[in-house]
């Protein structure tokens, strides 16, 4: 994985000792509040609910052992001993005093991490597939390029105080784990039929109050032109995009508005205009980073994994971790395992500080030291031999983190809602509590087979809601929690949003309305390959408009 | 019933609330509650000191009701923000009042 240069150490401590003052400033009064915040905030310290909220980017979602081990430490001793993991590849402490606040950056540091830009009207942490540069289907490795970006756009000058956030996804497989047509630029690395690489460019996509999926601006941008391109196409937001609404100002706003021709050509007029290869890449520099992703050196491996396929025969927990929470590795006779953070009943995303150690031990024996965070908050562990996996089954079920349910409907994604977020207009994590307790680990959960809920504690949709085969929203009407339900949004390269089933649900209501979805599902789906997102789209909103509203009586909040 | 004035202290955070001597109080039970009789404004006006002395931020009035003698927050935010996580009963106030 990467390595900090000289100039990324420096940068990054240099940064620490900035806000080192800034909060001592602060503290001593020499500051007011309003002349803080902003500092503050570009260090990734919120106020939420009760407490600062420290937001710690995981660029791309690469970490490695000693990183988690950081993570766990800074846990235990800054906060009450656990953290939260999100949809953007980025941790949450919830409890840390402002006080603490330097230190703990110092401490990250140590380890190359820290919390640039994890917040404010700049451009946000680069996200990427989990299963970057592993995964079997994957064409080309998108890492290098994310780590070009985040180089990039790091304190750059131009994009520090754009119309509003800013946020790009990378893959580099045709099957997008990283919901990339949901960001404000996502990129697909590709190859072209010369096998040159190159990447298809989408601009404009993005959930919340207004919601849409990202237009297609290129077909195929060659590689070397990758920061031109981007670079003119934030330079036409930072110009165009609308700074008089701040529910108008993201670039899917100005996108909408212009429309994708008009802001085509706006791009490209700007990208033609740039100074000869100031920002071209050479050769050089691609190849110098992509080294740093080279594939570990994976020992030779058997395929057929004997110790994995008696313990399959004979454990059918185990059977069913192996076939939900391990996916093909591009070398054989290793897997990629998805660790769970949704045990049933537990909290999405969160892992205590015992359990990051746990997994950070894991990954330095069984992966070669890495591991990946997902935006679907789960961690991953992306070499493990076919072989290893009953003992780092038994390892991880330990710790409590061996549940089998990796795409199933327990596998929810839920910010962090009303219980923590200042914004938050409802509860989101005691509905995935709920539903992951109403449905649990049994057979049933197989049988209904691959389905995404989502949950949202207000409209800004942390909770990727829009994408959920079944999106859940929490709002407040007259003082009450109350769940709007979405069908049919998916994050994948078949990107859809959800539509709205009518009326809201009650807390109360909200579990036994998701359950009368997935029995009209099981009902109707052809057989069980076909899924609650295929079948959905086959017999479209009627069926489950009518179960829902004619079911459950007292509907219609 | 009343209203009480909240804020978070700027050290760490935490949520407190205006007693009813000169201070802040972490539990809302010892809260000062501001009614008819004792009007609000003046405390609020006056709590801009405590911001500037840097000892609180974000100072605001809520209304709270009390229920078998307990002082709650009418609305939800403000529940949780007196009690602490519901999904973490153990951590934030709830625990403290256990406590
Ligand atoms: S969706 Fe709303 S409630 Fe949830 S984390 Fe985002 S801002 Fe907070």
């Amino acid at each position: 994985m990467y390595r900090y240069d000289e100039f990324d150490a420096t940068f990054v401590s240099e940064r620490v000792e900035q806000f080192r003052d800034q909060v001592a400033r602060r503290l001593s009064g020499e500051l007011t509040e309003d002349q803080f915040k902003l500092h503050r905030l570009m260090n990734g310290v919120y106020l939420q609910l009760h407490a600062y909220m420290l937001r710690v980017a995981i660029p791309y979602g690469v970490l490695s052992s000693r990183q988690l081990r950081k993570l766990a430490h800074v846990a235990r001793r800054y906060d009450k001993g656990f953290a939260h993991f999100t949809t953007r590849q980025n941790v949450q402490y919830n409890w840390p005093a402002l006080a603490d606040c330097p230190d703990i950056l110092a401490e990250l540091a140590t380890v190359e991490m820290h919390a640039i830009q994890t917040s404010g009207n700049c451009i946000r942490n680069v996200t990427a597939d989990q299963f970057a540069g592993v995964a079997a289907d994957e064409v080309v490795d998108p890492r290098p390029y994310a780590e070009i970006l985040r180089q990039w756009s790091s304190l750059h000058p131009e994009y520090s105080f754009l119309p509003r956030k800013f946020k790009l996804a990378l893959t580099g497989a045709a099957h997008d784990r990283a919901a990339i047509q949901v960001h404000d630029i996502g990129l697909q690395v590709v190859r072209n039929e010369a096998g040159e690489i190159g990447f298809t460019v989408y601009v404009g996509g993005g959930q919340g109050r207004s919601s849409f999926v990202a237009k297609k601006i290129r077909d195929f941008l060659p590689e070397a032109d990758l920061l031109a391109y981007v670079d003119a196409i934030v330079r036409v937001y930072n110009l165009e995009g609308r700074r008089d609404n701040k529910y108008k100002a993201r670039i899917k706003i100005l996108v909408h508005e212009k429309g994708i021709d008009a802001m085509r050509e706006a791009v490209e007029a700007e990208f033609a205009r740039r100074p000869d290869n100031l920002l071209t890449l050479p050769q050089a520099d691609i190849d110098t980073i992509t080294a740093y992703f080279a594939m570990p050196p994976l020992d030779a491996r058997t395929t057929d994994a004997p110790g994995t396929a008696e313990r399959r025969a004979a454990d059918p927990r185990f059977a069913a971790f192996v076939d939900s929470n391990v996916s093909a590795h591009k070398v054989a006779g290793y897997g990629i395992v998805t660790i769970s953070l949704k045990p049933i009943g537990g909290i999405p995303g969160d892992a205590t500080a015992d359990q990051m150690d746990a997994v950070a031990d894991l990954a330095a024996r069984y992966s070669s030291d890495e591991l990946r965070v997902t935006h679907e908050q789960n961690l991953v562990l992306p070499h493990v031999a076919l072989d290893d996996l009953p003992v780092v089954y038994d390892a991880l079920d330990a710790v409590g983190l061996a549940t089998p349910n990796i795409g199933l409907v327990t596998d929810i994604i839920s910010c962090p809602g009303l219980d923590y977020c200042a914004l938050a207009t409802a509860r989101s994590i005691p509905v995935a509590q709920r539903i992951s307790e109403h449905f649990g680990e049994g057979a049933r959960s197989r049988e209904i087979g691959e389905l995404k809920i989502k949950i949202s504690g207000c409209i800004n949709a942390c909770g990727h809601h829009h994408v959920g085969h079944i999106g859940i929203l929490g709002l407040e009407r007259k003082g009450v929690e109350t769940y709007q339900l979405t069908l049919g949004g998916t994050a994948d390269e078949t990107c859809s949003l959800g539509e709205l089933t009518g009326p809201g649900f009650s807390s109360d209501e909200v579990v036994d309305a998701v359950e009368t979805l997935v029995d009209t599902y099981l009902g109707l789906r052809h057989d069980s390959a076909e899924t609650f997102l295929t079948a959905f789209r086959r017999v479209g909103m009627a069926p489950f408009k009518q179960a829902l509203y004619e079911k459950n009586v007292g509907a219609g909040i | 019933m009343g209203q009480v004035i909240t804020a978070n202290r700027l050290k760490d955070g935490t949520v407190v609330f205006l007693g009813p001597d000169v201070g802040w109080v972490e539990q809302i039970a010892e809260a000062r509650v501001f009614d008819a009789a004792d009007s609000i404004a003046p405390a609020l006006a006056a709590t801009k000191k405590d911001e500037q002395d840097n000892l609180v931020i974000d100072v605001y009035a809520i209304d709270v009701d009390s229920k078998n003698g307990i002082l709650r927050p009418t609305k939800l935010r403000e529940a949780i923000r007196a009690t602490g996580p519901t999904v973490h009963p153990e951590h934030g106030k709830s625990a403290a009042n256990r406590g």
